[in-house]
């Protein structure tokens, strides 16, 4: 329980003041029964009216007071009620005396300061006596406290025989509780296998390996074909056939459709076919006067179906040894 | 513009068997001509060639200053026979095309033919400048002339066998401009787009060298009548006579028919288009035979007698781009679209 003491500077004016320090009442602490390190509030309540203010500026500001005592903070408020202002300060110290036994100290008084304190009595004359003076100003009084020292308890002192084991004398520690980790472990499992799920997309995605296709090799299977259709005979439908087979095969490797205009540019783009150049524009003007005039016998003379096999394997050969 | 009627020994002309070889080299000198006083448009000389003696209208469109109008007059001018000239304009009446009115010297009321009636049946090119600045009237007018090369006027029909229309309009502006509908667009063998050239050394000469900027001159200077006018259509159908088309090439066209109007069908991708709802219509039987007839003209030009698909592939876009109408959302992007759908398309569909 707090002990508040009641330490008043109450001043009573003879005639109803203009300006006054009303009260200054400080609330303490228990006096007894501190340690090193313990801390202790004080709460200083003034009162005063009129013009008179407190001059907060001039409070005790936070840090070490003396050797042994800091001021770990301090706190203020105003408010007014009935024409009265009153201030709230609250002090809050740490205590750092290292006692060896218990002892006395004092925290020491400090004064507080006013604007228009009114200095002068109310008739006008000057202070006549010290009494009278205090009246017009007010300070926040010494406290002294009694220190107790830290007692050491020593083991031995408790138990000099040594009967029993440390353990017994001490509470057993707590045991440590077992952290849940199945749902942990679920998730991690559940992530590694979203994560795989994501990198095999990706690697789908850019058709990276395993999902890499081996490019296309139209030419090798147009051969195939044609030889596989040289062995039914060479007349004119396996001939049609042939060509068809070997335009299909150019238009896949060029990726679009190839017309006989276009062979000068499939070659310039392909550097390993362009020893077959001439053969190649051979194929397609003959395929031309096939398909597209009536004179279709002397496609066949200029470029039988002998040539078409060749040109076929030629490319098919020339299209493996780039891959 | 106008010119007399070149006064030719033409009933001697008309009886010579028509030989396709010397003609091959009139039609060279023809295009060689005229690259004299435009260059670096060689392509757009070629369709133009390949128009006149496929006997097709048609219109150029393209960027202001970039040479269409000289182009259109060195082609009359080397193709020769009458050649008239009018402006589109917003109040521009079917009626000043066929004749205009005046108080003579006299005082008396008169009636002239106007520019279309002034040359009879000799006119040989009608160039309409800035055509999408008159209004739908005078395009019907121009349909019957493009149609059927003749009109009604004073209770009488005027035939006009050797006409070619040439039209221009340019695409900068929109405001004032009345669309060409699409049966008078469908008339148009082709639609070829003129563009600033890229090539270093024909920029240069279009700047520095001074023939150029005169074009009044520069057109004067260019020889008259490099080939004859008056037998065109009779060539022509030679030409369409001769020149083979194939089973295999005619099945490559109605394949490529097919893929333009079902682009979907034919699995054609075009980028950020759903083609499913792309082809609103177009792309007419009219268009495609016109685009054989090209066709045939185009492998005349190179020495060849038959068609080939390279003919169909370097002429589609000029002779179908304009024919092929797209679904309202996608018309603005027209240009785009349609290029590469018929790019898409030609990738797709084999030949032979």
């Amino acid at each position: 329980m707090r002990i508040w003491a009641f330490l008043a500077f109450v001043i009573f004016s003879v005639h109803p003041a203009a300006a006054a320090i009303d009260a200054v009442n400080v609330y303490e602490p228990r006096t007894f029964g501190y340690f090193i390190g313990d801390t202790l509030e004080r709460d200083v309540e003034v009162v005063t009216s009129g013009s008179t203010e407190l001059f907060t500026e001039a409070l005790p500001r936070p840090g070490a007071l003396t050797y042994w005592l800091d001021l770990v903070s301090i706190e203020q408020k105003t408010h007014e009620n009935n024409g009265r202002r009153i201030y709230d300060i609250k002090l809050k110290y740490q205590i750092f005396y290292s006692a060896i036994e218990a002892t006395d100290v004092e925290i020491p008084a400090f004064p507080l300061k006013f604007k228009n304190p009114s200095s002068v009595a109310p008739d006008g004359t000057a202070p006549s006596d010290l009494t009278e003076a205090s009246k017009y100003s007010a300070s926040v009084p010494a406290l002294r406290l009694t220190i107790a020292p830290l007692r050491n308890l020593v083991l031995v002192d408790l138990m000099p025989d040594k009967t029993k084991e440390l353990s017994d004398v001490l509470r057993p520690d707590i045991a440590a509780h077992e952290i849940a980790t199945a749902q942990k472990e679920k998730t991690l499992a559940l992530s590694g296998l979203s994560l795989l799920a994501c990198g095999l997309l990706l690697l789908w995605h850019y058709a990276i390996w395993p999902f890499q296709t081996r490019a296309g090799r139209p030419f090798t299977q147009a051969d195939r074909q044609i030889r596989d259709l040289f062995s039914y005979g060479t007349g004119d439908p396996s001939y049609r056939e042939a060509l068809l087979i070997l335009h299909r095969a150019f238009d896949e490797a060029a990726g679009h459709r190839l017309l006989a205009e276009d062979a000068s540019a499939f070659t310039a783009e392909r550097p390993r076919f362009s020893g077959l150049t001439p053969r190649l524009q051979a194929f397609f003007e003959s395929s031309r006067l096939y398909f597209f005039s009536d004179d279709r016998r002397t496609a066949e003379e200029r470029f039988p179906f002998e040539n078409i096999k060749k040109l076929a394997g030629d490319l098919a050969r020339e299209e493996r040894a780039a891959a | 513009m106008n010119r007399p009627t070149l006064d030719r020994q033409s009933s001697a002309d008309e009886s010579e068997p028509l030989d396709l070889a010397s003609w091959r080299q009139h039609a060279h000198d023809f295009e060689r001509e005229i690259a004299k006083a435009v260059v670096g448009q060689e392509r757009a000389i070629r369709l133009l060639t390949i128009a006149v003696f496929a006997r097709g209208h048609v219109l150029l469109e393209g960027d202001v200053g970039v040479g269409k109008t000289t182009l259109l007059r060195a082609v009359a001018r080397a193709l020769g026979g009458s050649y008239e000239r009018i402006e589109g304009t917003i109040d521009l009446m079917p009626s000043d095309m066929i004749y205009h009115t005046f108080l003579n010297e006299e005082g008396k009321p008169r009636v002239e033919p106007g520019p279309v009636l002034r040359h009879g049946s000799d006119l040989s090119v009608f160039f309409f400048n800035e055509i999408n600045r008159a209004r739908p009237q005078v395009h019907s007018l121009l349909l019957r002339l493009m149609a059927e090369r003749s009109i009604t006027a004073f209770n009488k029909e005027y035939v006009f066998p050797n006409l070619l229309v040439f039209a221009d309009r340019n695409r900068i502006e929109r405001e004032e401009t009345f669309e060409l509908p699409a049966a008078a667009r469908d008339r148009f063998l082709m639609e070829v787009g003129i563009s600033t050239p890229t090539d270093d050394t024909a920029r240069r000469d279009l700047l520095f060298d001074t023939k150029f900027h005169d074009v009044d001159s520069l057109i004067g200077s260019l020889t008259d009548s490099v080939i004859d006018y008056r037998r065109l259509n009779a060539l022509a159908k030679v030409i369409q006579s001769t020149i083979i088309v194939s089973p295999a090439l005619e099945k490559y066209v109605l394949d490529l028919w097919t893929a333009i109007r079902e682009p979907a069908k034919a699995e054609i991708p075009v980028p950020n288009v759903d083609v499913t709802r792309l082809i609103a219509g177009g792309a007419s039987p009219r268009g495609m035979s016109y685009l054989i007839r090209a066709a045939r003209v185009r492998a005349w030009l190179s020495g060849r007698e038959m068609v080939v698909p390279e003919d169909i592939r370097e002429i589609f876009n000029e002779c179908m781009a304009h024919r092929i109408f797209l679904a309202p959302v996608y018309e603005l992007r027209r240009e785009e679209i349609v290029r590469s759908l018929i790019s898409g398309v030609f990738a797709k569909v084999p030949a032979p």
